[in-house]
């Protein structure tokens, strides 16, 4: 395979879990909720998906329990953040310990391993594309999840721009008290939004691990759940910005994983795998200008903690 | 100073941490009980692990000492509401400067002790200089520059391990420090605590007169609480901030060259002991207060130092410690679900009361 | 109370708070199908609360409220709205970043689930607007249109919503005279079709002008609802404080020897191209009080942060007792001699969760009396500072460690004041000090500053409510798109001619209309 093929197929297999990720975190924000403990939920997706195939033979099953894990996850931000008004920064933080906790124990509990799963079945292809001709074989070697993300993608920005309730969530953003009075009610809206986040987090998590490999390895997210957040303040807070900017930092994975199979590369591998996170930096640094999220985002609405 | 609004407040603060601690056991006890074990066993196995005689206690002394260092820096960033959650890479940064200073110097223990220790520490400053910086000049989230460099961190100390002069590789390790750089235990085994230690306790006591008694802790912890007013005041919003970055480098970097000091001597690769999580678990727990994260850091590393035993004897996963810690964090996080739901209960029991009273 | 064409009745409403304030006691009146009903009544007497409640925002603790008869209960404005009550907020409830008609139709947008039909929402929003002769173009942002515009998009938010009661909550706030005719005139066409308002005011001459019926709440009772022509503004003033009540500054007297204390030459400034502030010339001199009258936006913001320090200006120059002061920071500013009041005392003067001892410093944190040796605070001085200054100023609290949220209004305006005045500044720059404020807690903080006038002090007053400029300034300089366009002395000038100054009309027709 040349290296531009290599380079692309690897673009979209590194980033279109930051991309259905990041499209969730969007949604998230825009509706005035951080959610920086996506890394976790992504973790517990990569592990639940595993976990559900190994069970069931069926990477599909495993898969959906990876949405259903997210969702999971997330409604306790949403809990600890939109009802109690707490930190949304310290509780990412602690879901993110969390998901590390559970997937350790669950590898113990479902593998009898320590650090690695077993090997399970998995959807790393699309079989019934391989017939199109010249770009066929292209296409079939790609998981069906790529696919489902771009169709995510669009039903992520036709919900924010064309619907009621996108417009609602979006007000829920900018300014909630207007919205309450508006009669709408912020801080479902706002679960809704985290909920659709871990559904998409735990879903770009499956795809690591089912859907480009076929284990469960800790550590194996690796950041892309930060990279998610980044992804989306450089894509000034639209679900199509966030999405092709976590395809940029694919790149830089792409880019880096490259360069690791080249043998005797003048750059020590260390540095090459440096490169997702120093050049997401960059890029976030020269384009940070006039990057304005959400007004009211990061701030509860919540009459328990008196900030409605 | 000791007055009845003061001691109601620190009343109804322990409270909360306490109602959190004793939540978090109890999902825990429920989590374990749900994988078939018996919470009571692992509970016990972990209490023993970890306060249980004198090898495991002084396990848990030490344990301690780069806890409290980390849950300091945490704090102190919190206090400017600057969430620095670098540590983990600035405190890898301070190990890897203070093992050049340890191993490849000869000077006397007097001069060699202190410079492996604070150049180490400023090391971990320097870590967390960059996002400091990028947050001031160019406005980039601290939060995400700060985990950017975590990673950055790590593989940076690897590759430097490795062409470390003097590498072990059999270990995947950097050479020991010198004699001369390394910092003692207390006492003879099975004591054997180390005087990081002691360390840990000056750092808690200067940390807590500096952020509540001077002048600096003062704006430091106006800017915190509320950036208009304080800039309103004349307090430089952009000073404290870059200040509150660098004292919680600073610390983080301590966290590391004592550990390094007293009882690594040396760095492996990937080191990831997880030290940030864990701070900001006794950050939180402790409510910011420097004495409060002391005993809450005791309490962790005892977890952290049971869980071996833990797992040994029960078969638990020693990640449920994790479990643990985050399940603290979030309870803590919803404190104001706990005291609305006091609030509720006392309303209750007030018209029960006055029910009764009138009948 | 007999239904004699009620459309809202509010009977024995209660409110308590956790925490023990209670807010209404024991309230009822009846508001008349086709009237406009004015609820007047000081900050703080609950006039808000009780609105509140009928919004269904809260619940009341007790007592029943009916529409049309019907008893009903709120869980929250949805149903407010669907039974016909809409409500024009205070502090306009309105998405900067959303269009005209995005805002209108908010909640209730037309289409269906799937597909919000703008091109609809634009027709309908535009008939609404010609309807009522509100001139709004529905699809302009609304973070680009003025402040009178943006309260009409809130009206017409409401009118969207087929709203049969409209509750107003002080609307006239943020008008000069001329505009507030022009609302009044709204308030008639609103009339005229068939609507009823509830106008909540504590403005008593425009109370006086536009209602029907007018019901006086005081400390959070229903002191008694009247009929315009049985009533006047004095006799309400009465009604709403229980004595007479004397605002104002007293004599105006003239400094033995005069010199300037503060001078702003040609200061221009803009913020991202648009000029806010366009050459403009000031100079406050000592022992007098300096009012700064204008609409809020035209560059009154700005000025404020540039004496202040908090920006830097384009061009001019800025000088405090001879001194140059561009360029210098914040706390530079400060030292020389320049203490502020601030519009918002949550935001900019007070760090809530710092105890009512440690706020009473804030700024002054750095005075060799409140250090030990340079570093620590000296916890001794501040609270001995803090003993001193609840006396002088009588700040009420239940414990000087308490935290300054845990204070009213009032009394938190009187620790900036007392913070503020004992560190003997030579300059004194109040902006709207009394901002919510309740009539006695008004009559403190003119009092103060009038002392201060006394002392020999400058006071550079901005403030919205030209009565508090005509009763306390020696002389008056209107604000103007980012200029001063006049100065004039306090004697004999009325309200309508600075209206018209502030609406930038010139002197020749001033003077023709006055």
């Amino acid at each position: 395979m040349g290296v531009i093929e290599y380079l692309v197929m690897a673009t979209l297999r590194m980033g279109i879990p930051v991309a259905l990720t990041a499209a969730g975190a969007c949604l998230s924000e825009r509706t005035g909720v951080l959610n920086i403990g996506l890394e976790g939920m992504m973790s517990m997706g990569a592990f639940v998906a595993v976990a559900g195939s190994y069970l069931t033979g069926n990477p599909w099953i495993g898969v959906l329990f990876a949405i259903l894990a997210g969702v999971a996850m997330s409604a306790i931000h949403g809990f600890v953040t939109i009802v109690c008004g707490g930190a949304m920064g310290v509780s990412a933080q602690a879901l993110v310990l969390l998901a590390t906790g559970f997937c350790s124990v669950g590898l113990q509990l479902v593998f009898n391993s320590i650090g690695v799963s077993a090997q399970v079945n998995n959807i790393s292809t699309t079989e019934f594309l391989r017939p199109i001709p010249v770009i066929g074989e292209y296409l079939a070697d790609l998981s069906p999840i790529v696919y489902i993300a771009f169709l995510i993608l669009f039903g992520v920005h036709y919900l924010l721009y064309k619907t009621p309730v996108g417009l609602r969530m979006q007000a829920c953003g900018e300014h909630p008290r207007a919205a309450d009075t508006a009669g709408v009610n912020v801080n479902r809206l706002r679960f809704l939004g985290v909920l659709i986040s871990g559904a998409l987090g735990g879903l770009g998590g499956a795809f690591l691990s089912v859907g480009s490999m076929n284990l469960f390895q800790e550590g194996m997210i690796a950041g892309r759940g930060y990279l998610a957040v980044g992804a989306v303040i450089m894509g000034r807070w639209t679900p199509v910005g966030a999405f092709a900017a976590s395809l940029c930092f694919g790149f830089f994975d792409a880019l880096q994983l490259y360069l690791q199979s080249i043998p005797n590369a003048p750059i020590p591998s260390q540095f090459v795998q440096m490169i997702p996170y120093v050049a997401s930096l960059l890029v976030l640094t020269f384009t940070m200008k006039n990057a304005t999220g959400p007004a009211a985002s990061g701030k509860s609405y919540s009459t328990i903690a008196g900030t409605k | 100073m000791l007055n009845s609004a003061k001691l109601k407040n620190a009343g109804s603060r322990i409270a909360i941490s306490a109602i959190a601690l004793v939540l978090s056991i109890l999902v825990g006890a429920i989590i374990v009980a749900a994988l078939g074990k018996d919470p009571i066993t692992v509970y016990s196995a972990l209490f023993e692990g970890a306060f249980g005689g004198a090898l495991s206690l002084t396990g848990t002394f030490n344990r301690m000492i780069p806890i409290v260092f980390a849950g300091l820096a945490i704090a102190v960033g919190q206090k400017c509401s600057v969430f620095n959650i670098g540590v983990d890479g600035q405190i890898l940064i301070g190990s890897l400067i203070s093992v050049y200073m340890g191993a490849f110097l000869n000077l006397p223990p007097i001069i060699h002790i202190p410079l492996t220790m604070v150049v180490g520490a400023l090391g971990g400053m320097l870590w967390s200089m960059v996002p400091a910086l990028l947050n001031l000049k160019k406005n980039v989230s601290v939060v995400f520059s700060t985990i950017m460099m975590n990673y950055v961190a790590q593989y940076l100390c690897n590759f430097l391990i490795q062409k470390m002069p003097g590498y072990v590789s059999n270990k995947l390790a950097t050479p020991n420090i010198q004699d001369s750089a390394a910092i003692s235990n207390l006492f003879p085994t099975p004591w054997g605590i180390n005087s990081g230690i002691l360390i840990s306790l000056l750092a808690v006591v200067v940390i807590y007169i500096y952020v509540f008694r001077t002048r600096a802790g003062y704006d430091l912890r106006a800017a915190g609480f509320n950036r208009h007013a304080a800039r309103s005041a004349g307090i430089n919003i952009k000073k404290n901030v870059f200040m509150a970055m660098m004292v919680s480098g600073l610390l983080a970097g301590f966290a590391g060259s004592t550990e390094v000091a007293g009882l690594t001597h040396c760095l492996v690769e990937n080191y990831a002991p997880g030290y940030m999580a864990t701070g900001i678990a006794v950050a939180m727990l402790g409510q910011g207060n420097p004495f409060a994260i002391l005993l809450a850091s005791f309490l962790f590393a005892g977890m952290k130092n049971g869980a071996p035993l833990m797992q040994m004897k029960t078969g638990m996963s020693n990640q449920f410690v994790s479990i643990v810690q985050g399940l603290i964090i979030v309870f803590i996080c919803s404190e104001n679900f706990i005291r609305w739901i006091y609030i509720k209960l006392k309303t209750k029991k007030k018209v029960r009361e006055n029910g009764n009273g009138s009948n | 109370m007999n239904n004699e064409n009620y459309i809202v009745q509010l009977e024995h409403i209660t409110k308590e708070f956790p925490g023990g304030v209670v807010a209404n006691k024991d309230i009822s009146l009846g508001i008349r199908q086709g009237e406009i009903h004015s609820i007047a009544g000081e900050n703080g007497a609950g006039k808000s609360t009780l609105m509140s409640i009928l919004f269904g925002l809260y619940p009341q603790t007790s007592g029943t409220i009916k529409i049309k008869g019907k008893e009903v209960r709120f869980s929250s404005s949805g149903e407010a709205i669907s039974m016909g009550l809409g409500m024009v907020h205070q502090h306009f409830m309105l998405i900067p970043k959303f269009t005209v008609t995005q805002n209108i139709i908010l909640g209730m947008e037309p289409g269906n689930k799937l597909k919000i039909d703008y091109k609809k929402a634009v027709e309908e929003v535009r008939a609404l607007s010609e309807q009522y002769g509100l001139n709004i173009d529905p699809e302009a942002k609304v973070s680009d249109i003025s402040v009178p515009m943006q309260q009409r998009v809130e009206i017409l938010k409401v009118l969207y919503r087929r709203a049969e009661v409209l509750i107003f909550d002080e609307p006239t706030a943020v008008l000069t005279p001329q505009e507030i005719d022009e609302f009044c005139g709204i308030m008639e066409r609103l009339r005229e079709q068939g609507k009823t308002i509830i106008f909540i005011s504590h403005k008593l001459a425009e109370v006086m002008r536009v209602s029907d019926r007018i019901s006086v709440i005081r400390l959070g009772r229903l002191i008694g609802t009247k009929d315009v022509k049985d009533t006047d503004e004095r006799d309400l003033a009465m009604m709403m404080v229980g004595r007479e009540i004397v605002l104002g500054g007293g004599e105006h007297q003239h400094a033995k020897e005069e010199k300037t204390l503060l001078e702003l030459k040609d200061i221009s400034y803009s913020e991202q191209k648009v000029g806010k502030l366009n050459h403009v010339n000031l100079g406050l001199r000592n022992e007098e009080i300096l009012g700064i009258a204008g609409v809020d936006g035209n560059g009154q913001e700005q000025l404020v942060d540039i004496i202040c320090g908090k920006l830097k200006p384009d061009s001019g120059s800025y000088t405090m007792l001879g001194e140059d002061m561009r360029g210098r920071t914040i706390r530079e500013i400060k030292e020389k001699g320049l203490a502020v009041i601030f519009e918002d005392r949550h935001k900019d003067g007070l760090v809530l969760p710092y105890s009512v001892k440690q706020n009473l410093i804030l700024g002054y944190q750095n005075r060799p009396r409140f250090l030990k040796n340079r570093i620590f605070i000296n916890q001794k001085e501040l609270d001995k500072n803090a003993e001193e200054l609840k006396e002088q100023f009588d700040i009420r609290c239940g414990s000087l460690d308490a935290p300054a949220s845990t204070l009213s209004g009032g009394n938190q305006q009187k620790i900036i004041l007392a913070r503020e005045l004992s560190a003997d500044p030579e300059v004194i720059m109040a902006v709207q000090p009394t901002r919510g404020l309740d009539l006695g807690a008004i009559e403190f903080v003119h009092k103060k500053l009038v002392e201060e006038r006394n002392k020999g002090k400058g006071v550079l007053l901005f403030s919205l409510e030209l009565d508090e400029i005509l009763a306390l300034a020696d002389r008056i300089a209107i604000i103007f798109k980012g200029e001063i366009v006049k100065v004039v002395e306090n004697k004999g000038v009325t309200k309508e001619q600075l209206g018209a100054y502030m609406l930038g009309i010139a002197d020749e027709e001033v003077a023709q209309d006055a």
